[in-house]
């Protein structure tokens, strides 16, 4: 061994041997283990944060009947008298989810070190199909998921390495916008949607001008898009909507702000802040699957 | 054997024995990986988390640690629990003792390697924290040995950058 190595690995045990030992947490790993296996048998959950729901799929729980429901939503909503603004909001989403979308989404960290990234995407409700592309600071790297007629994979390059495309059992009907909100696309009655965050977690829905909104909520259990056993003191999401011209959802800004918590103790919260656009509502969209892919059990 | 354990299963009580010794063993390993406790933490959670499920064909497996240090590595330079989880955490300011002023050399260290992409974050505490061959560091990474090799210098030549060491030069 070299010097260089000696000092580098002095270096490195000097950075952690002293660190104090703690305690195994065995129950809750028993519990957590538990679960997944459980999990493990059961079919796919999409385990989406509701505040994706909130901005995609969330209204569309609200159409719970067939398709010829959904006019009298949308004619709901543009009677202001009647309809409340959680109301409004919800039948926008729904108007925004029936047919097929671009979005990009830019999301940024507050936390030291920075950072931030944007995913291009597009999605049709109608086939389950569509794509999310988020390529990475180094500028090698990106991520890519597909889903093709319900069926999910999930691809990308690690640095100039490119990684194999997964496909994951089942079938699901939608994508995942970002990771802190777990998220998901399309129509669903499977996904925590929009109106039932509201109602269950209490958010309060204010409109803010002809065709805005604001919205805070503060989701927990199931719908954090968290299980169980994770350290999540609380999470919160603040934000507001924006309509276009023929009441569909142009625009979501929100923070969600987690706070973790670890041994009876809480820690700073971490803030991201998310930016969704959405755009050329109705254009065809058009994913293959690829090939080959290897089947994730 | 403790009153809880009485009630657990066989092999549950295993994988709690396992557990206890692993903990221990394994934590600062995570937290060179993942960059802070907290990380670290999470990151060994997940992986005995994984253990468990398939914890009936390994408890047969001659060598339970190596399997739990290659899953820290494979999960901390994950492509994809990476891009969830570095997200959402946030950054646990580096404590220093009560009275004593902070270690700078230990903070610039650990900042250091917590730019590191993750997988030459992981061959550098591999070959000097763990002092693994490249042979091993290799399998572990499931690539070749010459691109455990050019981790490896560009890892140090980072380093050498970050922390103005004029030595590192990757001449291992």
């Amino acid at each position: 061994m070299t010097n260089i190595d000696e000092r580098l690995a002095s270096q490195l045990h000097a950075l952690v041997d002293g660190e104090p030992d703690s305690a195994a947490p065995t129950g809750m790993l028993l519990e957590r283990g538990r679960q997944a296996r459980r999990r493990r048998t059961g079919s796919l959950v999409s385990g989406s944060l509701a505040v994706l729901a909130l901005g995609a799929v969330g209204a569309a729980t609200l159409v719970h009947g067939p398709a010829s429901d959904r006019p009298a939503v949308v004619a709901e909503a543009s009677s202001p008298a009647v309809a409340s603004p959680q109301m409004e909001l919800a039948a926008a989403v729904a108007a925004s989810e029936n047919t097929s979308y671009r979005v990009t989404v830019r999301r940024t960290a507050r936390v030291d070190p920075k950072w931030s990234e944007t995913t291009l995407g597009a999605f049709d409700p109608a086939t389950a199909s569509g794509y999310l592309r988020t390529p990475f600071p180094d500028g090698l790297s990106f991520q890519e998921d597909r889903l093709v007629d319900g069926v999910y994979y999930l691809g990308g390059a690690d640095g100039g390495r490119k990684m194999p495309w997964k496909r994951y059992p089942g079938k699901r009907n939608f994508l995942p916008f970002d990771a802190a909100m777990g998220g998901a696309l399309g129509a669903s009655s499977d996904q925590e949607g929009l109106f039932q965050v509201l109602k269950k977690t209490g958010a309060t829905v204010t409109k803010t001008g002809e065709r805005a909104y604001h919205f805070s909520v503060e989701p927990t259990g199931k719908a954090t898009g968290f299980d169980a056993g994770a350290p999540l003191a609380s999470e919160k999401v603040v934000g507001d909507v924006t309509l276009d011209a023929d009441n569909r959802v142009a625009k979501l800004d929100y923070e969600v702000t987690y706070v973790w918590k670890k041994d009876g103790k809480v820690g700073p919260p971490t803030t991201v802040q998310v930016t969704m656009a959405f755009s050329d509502y109705g254009l065809p969209v058009k994913v293959e699957p690829p090939a080959p892919a290897e089947v994730v059990r | 054997m403790t009153d809880q354990n009485k009630r657990l299963s066989t092999a549950d009580a295993s994988y709690v024995a396992f557990v206890e010794e692993a903990w221990q063993r394994h934590i600062r390993l995570a937290m060179l990986l993942a960059g802070d406790r907290w990380r670290a933490e999470e990151l060994l959670q997940d992986s005995l988390v994984r253990m468990y499920e398939r914890w009936r064909r390994l408890s047969r497996s001659d060598d339970l640690h190596a399997y739990l240090r290659r899953a820290l590595v494979n999960n901390q330079t994950s492509f994809w629990r990476r891009r969830r989880r570095e997200n959402l955490v946030a950054e646990v300011p580096d404590r220093a003792a009560p009275d004593t002023a902070p270690d700078h050399d230990a903070v610039a260290l650990r900042r250091a390697l917590r730019a590191l992409p993750p997988k030459q974050r992981a061959v550098v505490v591999l070959r000097h924290y763990e002092d693994l061959p490249e042979r091993e560091v290799a399998r572990m990474l499931g690539c070749s040995v010459g691109t455990v090799k050019s981790q490896h210098s560009r890892a140090l030549e980072k380093l050498r950058h970050l922390l103005h060491e004029p030595s590192y030069t990757g001449s291992r």
